[in-house]
């Protein structure tokens, strides 16, 4: 079997990984920005570093959230209008500590999702968690349509290049500035939905042919199991998050 | 008792005018190889779906007629127990992918993991089957990032490791070389010689004329000719059904023709025309 996914993480049992996923958010949700930012985010990107792939978490993690983190604190920051301390001030713009504040917390649980789903991504393969979820009696066909679903996204990419080069050898631009990349791209998406339909019925064939509705219980070729560090991890996150809302709810109450 | 029989089946796609297939009967027998014949939209790809039990749960249509696995119904067994006696390797070979697996090693492996076969079980088979047909150097590849011919290795690997009793191939050479042609037979013959059933689709003649036992002939909706390979193929009825005869049969035909050669029989294979022409050819 190749092993797809590289670093201790990826050793994890897919679900150990979901438990440490949900007391995050759970968590970013529960508490303000220092939570998020100042432990969470930190944990993750320390987690990262055990990832084998570091680098391409960091990428990603930024490039999918700088514009909208960006974007946020602007829009808090112009909108602030309160008395609090200012921090900079050039002409019209004015930074205010509260105006800091409000966009840590609008964009906290953002940040922390973004986090933990990429590095749990980063680390586990889908079909991974497919299984584990399977052993945990899942429905085979509900994680085979949750897996298609998220394999069809490079499939309908790969399918749509082929229609765009049919296009091309029939002498429609397709290269150019956005108005005509545009006006190539519509005419194409008829194509695309019709063929995906088209293919689904022939997928079905497919798995009917390879026993996927066959009675009995299935058997998987990769060896996914969860081990005595996986129970361990996952109980003790579970009871730390658990203390943690309780002690913030107990100070909430008295 | 035919493993696998057909009784006055009659269909009609749900949007044609007209039938596809009329009155179409026949029986299959344990282990027998046979072969359907035909030119392109007589209804050979829908009588394999008939066979299959695909129409008409997946392709809709009207139907009348009986077809029988083992003495049983086909309409009423459900799509998984089909799945357990009947193997089907279907025309396009790109479609023939689970969409689920990463590796054509998992690929092969997957209807293995759905009839609930052990891990070791099924790392011996998927093996097995890739050295079979000779595409191990395929087993960590995408399976969606094959060449035509390698895909149809691949799917017909992805069934023929299921193991099933009954197989229905459908052009599966469609899209390879001659060596690859020839190894798919070769794994075909393999498979006639474990006692299999066999039923192929196939327009390449002399390879069908060198294996298969029987020959359906497919025109006009009907079967216009069920005999032995031999009787069909040294026949020039056939071409009459736009079909062709294997090289050697023509060659045979045109020597008698011309009153070079005679022939005990006409001969359909290389080895009955080398058979009957060593004697005569200094």
């Amino acid at each position: 079997m190749l092993d797809r996914k590289k670093g201790p993480l990826s050793k994890l049992y897919p679900l150990t990984k979901v438990v440490f996923l949900m007391c995050a958010v759970v968590l970013s949700l529960a508490f303000d920005w220092k939570v998020g930012y100042l432990v969470i985010v930190p944990l993750t990107l320390i987690l990262a570093l055990f990832s084998g792939n570091f680098f391409g978490f960091l990428k990603k993690f930024i490039g999918a959230l700088l514009l909208f983190v960006i974007f946020v604190f602007l829009f808090k920051i112009m909108l602030d209008k309160s008395d609090s301390q200012i921090l900079f001030q050039w002409q019209f713009v004015i930074i205010r500590i509260q105006g800091l504040i409000d966009g840590l917390n609008q964009t906290s649980v953002l940040v922390v999702m973004a986090a933990v789903v990429l590095l749990f991504f980063e680390t586990t393969e889908v079909e991974d968690l497919m299984i584990s979820l399977q052993q945990k009696n899942v429905s085979h066909v509900v994680s085979y349509i949750i897996l298609s679903t998220l394999q069809m996204i490079p499939d309908m990419i790969k399918r749509s290049k082929v229609i765009m080069q049919a296009q091309q050898a029939r002498g429609i631009e397709t290269e150019g500035n956005m108005i005509l990349r545009l006006r190539a791209f519509f005419p194409s998406l008829g194509p695309l939905i019709i063929s995906s339909i088209s293919e689904l019925e022939d997928r079905a064939i497919t798995l009917e042919v390879r026993g996927f509705s066959a009675s009995g219980k299935k058997t998987f070729l990769k060896d996914i199991r969860s081990r005595n560090i996986d129970r361990i991890l996952s109980v003790a996150m579970v009871l730390i998050t658990i203390s943690i809302l309780g002690w913030r709810i107990f100070v909430w109450l008295f | 008792m035919a493993v696998l029989e057909l009784r006055n089946v009659t269909f009609k796609y749900q949007l044609a005018k007209e039938n596809i297939l009329e009155d179409i009967s026949f029986s299959i027998e344990k282990g027998e190889f046979v072969a359907l014949v035909g030119k392109n939209g007589v209804g050979k790809t829908t009588l394999c779906s008939i066979m299959r039990g695909l129409i008409p749960t997946f392709h809709t249509g009207t139907m009348s007629g009986q077809v029988l696995l083992n003495g049983s119904d086909i309409s009423e067994m459900s799509m998984g127990d089909i799945a357990l006696h009947i193997g089907f390797v279907f025309q396009n070979p790109f479609v023939q992918v689970s969409g689920v697996k990463q590796t054509v090693f998992e690929e092969i492996a997957y209807g293995l993991e759905n009839l609930g076969v052990e891990r070791s079980e099924i790392i011996r088979r998927v093996d097995e089957m890739l050295n079979q047909l000779n595409i191990n150097h395929l087993r960590f590849k995408h399976p969606m990032q094959l060449s035509g011919g390698q895909s149809q290795r691949v799917a017909l690997a992805s069934v023929l490791v299921m193991d099933p009793e009954i197989l229905i191939i459908d052009e599966p050479t469609s899209q390879l070389d001659p060596q690859g042609t020839e190894e798919v037979f070769e794994t075909i013959r393999l498979l006639k010689d474990r006692k299999k059933t066999i039923i192929l689709v196939e327009h390449k003649i002399d390879w069908v004329a060198e294996y298969a036992d029987r020959i359906i002939v497919i025109d006009q909706k009907q079967i216009v000719k069920d005999a032995p390979a031999q009787a069909v193929f040294s026949d020039p009825m056939l071409l009459s059904t736009g079909n062709n005869l294997p090289q050697v049969a023509l060659l045979a035909l045109k020597l008698m023709k011309s009153g070079k050669a005679v022939f005990d029989e006409i001969p359909t294979t290389l080895e009955d025309a080398y058979q009957q022409l060593k004697g005569r050819v200094r």
